[in-house]
């Protein structure tokens, strides 16, 4: 059963955790622990092939948030600054272990490219989130990230630039690119009468 | 609170006292050393650039580019290219230090790239306007300057195989005059050369004692026939 100091706990923004555990408090950690390993294990899940993979994965984010927290300005958001760490650990999996090969130089990120955010419309939302869960597997690492922190962790443009250090326009042009993408690959996919 | 295993790895991490968060100080220090390394690149970087003005004015080689294209061709051929290609290294590595930090990942590479070349380049243009290379290269001609001195002097090194002669007028005759090599330091390899000026080049404009910056071709007699020549913009700081 939840005590009362945790039931306050849980109605602290990530950032008044984020700086109770700055200033050592352990409850704090374990709270952000709780409210981040789901979807962390479900980001890790679409991005590595192994199971276990994840799971050390997603330890080794925790130590580094741990070990990191001082860094973290509790003035901006957190969740950009535990999917940075996330998306760097990840990456060194995909490196180490899995040796799928990551792109060193990013043509998208060259130039810049007028992309606004638009207005999150949730029918086609919920419409997109469903493909992603069926065809995210066959997307290339580079366009898998993107759409699985936009439609699976609702991140917005400016936080998935801060993710993925790319400018806020290419996170536009990717994500419509990883939309095509992933349209030809579950209409191919699809049976034809 | 309920913890799951995960978890409970992690927090027994910290209890033995595996893990514990670095302090404020070195994030700060991090911050502060990668700034310090952008500036010593860039200071470096800054640094070449103009040394290749200096050395394109010091040498007289950028006249060339007023000598049509051959003298654009010679121009290419004896332009230090190497310098430029460690400049442009350096400012890929510059690029990349800055990338860490949220205004550098949010440019477009393709802009941070020329912002940081155009930054090296005026950086460059400032440090040309003092009078570093100068006494640098004095140093060089008293043979006190030992790690960069073999370069200074190399930038008043001779190009006659290329065609580039560089002296001041000893004599002048009626369609020809005698130019005598002035490498401008004390050793005593300076050689003369009988110069045809271009066609149409009124040589009652010349004066004895003029110094000048030729580019031609050398006959088998050993005469300059000209196709550029300019008298030299001495830019001793």
């Amino acid at each position: 059963m939840p005590s009362e100091s945790d039931s306050a706990k849980n109605d602290l923004t990530d950032e008044a955790l984020a700086a109770l555990v700055q200033r050592g408090d352990e409850d704090a950690f374990t709270a952000l622990m709780n409210r981040y390993q789901g979807a962390l294990v479900r980001y890790g899940r679409k991005f590595l092939k192994r199971d276990e993979h994840v799971d050390d994965a997603v330890q080794d984010i925790f130590i580094a948030v741990y070990r990191n927290i001082n860094s973290f300005d509790t003035t901006r958001r957190f969740s950009p600054w535990i999917y940075r760490i996330a998306h760097n650990a990840f990456m060194d999996v995909i490196r180490e272990r899995e040796r799928d090969p990551i792109v060193l130089l990013d043509l998208d990120a060259m130039v810049a490219f007028p992309s606004p955010e638009p207005e999150r419309d949730v029918i086609e939302e919920e419409r997109m989130r469903q493909m992603v869960e069926r065809g995210v597997a066959s997307l290339s690492p580079r366009y898998r990230e993107i759409v699985i922190l936009y439609y699976m962790q609702e991140l917005g443009y400016q936080d998935i630039a801060d993710v993925l250090h790319i400018p806020v326009g290419t996170v536009g042009v990717r994500l419509r690119r990883a939309r095509e993408a992933l349209k030809k690959v579950l209409s191919e996919a699809q049976p034809k009468h | 609170m309920e913890k799951n295993e995960l978890q409970q790895q992690v927090l027994e991490k910290i209890h033995r006292g595996d893990i514990a968060p670095l302090p404020r100080w070195y994030f700060a220090l991090r911050v502060v050393g990668v700034l310090l390394l952008a500036l010593v690149i860039l200071a470096l970087a800054a640094f070449l650039a103009s040394g290749i003005m200096f050395a394109l004015r010091e040498s007289g080689e950028q006249m060339l580019l007023g000598f049509g294209v051959r003298g654009f061709e010679t121009f290419a051929e004896l332009f230090p290219w190497t310098l430029l290609a460690i400049m442009v290294i350096l400012a890929v590595v510059l690029e990349w230090a800055l990338r860490s930090l949220r205004f550098a990942y949010r440019t477009p590479l393709l802009y941070l790239f020329c912002g940081v070349v155009a930054l090296t380049a005026l950086a460059g243009v400032v440090l040309d306007r003092t009078p570093l290379h100068a006494t640098l290269l004095s140093q060089a001609d008293e043979h006190a300057l030992p790690l960069l001195g073999d370069w200074y002097e190399d930038v008043r090194a001779k190009h006659e195989d290329k065609g580039v002669f560089r002296g001041s007028v000893q004599s002048i005759a009626t369609s020809t005059f005698m130019l005598v090599h002035d490498d401008r330091d004390a050793d005593a390899d300076d050689l003369s050369h009988v110069v045809m000026p271009p066609p149409g080049f009124d040589l009652s404009a010349l004066r004895v004692g003029e110094e000048l910056f030729v580019a031609g071709d050398v006959d088998q007699q050993g005469v300059v026939h000209a196709y550029g020549m300019q008298e030299e913009m001495r830019d001793m700081k």
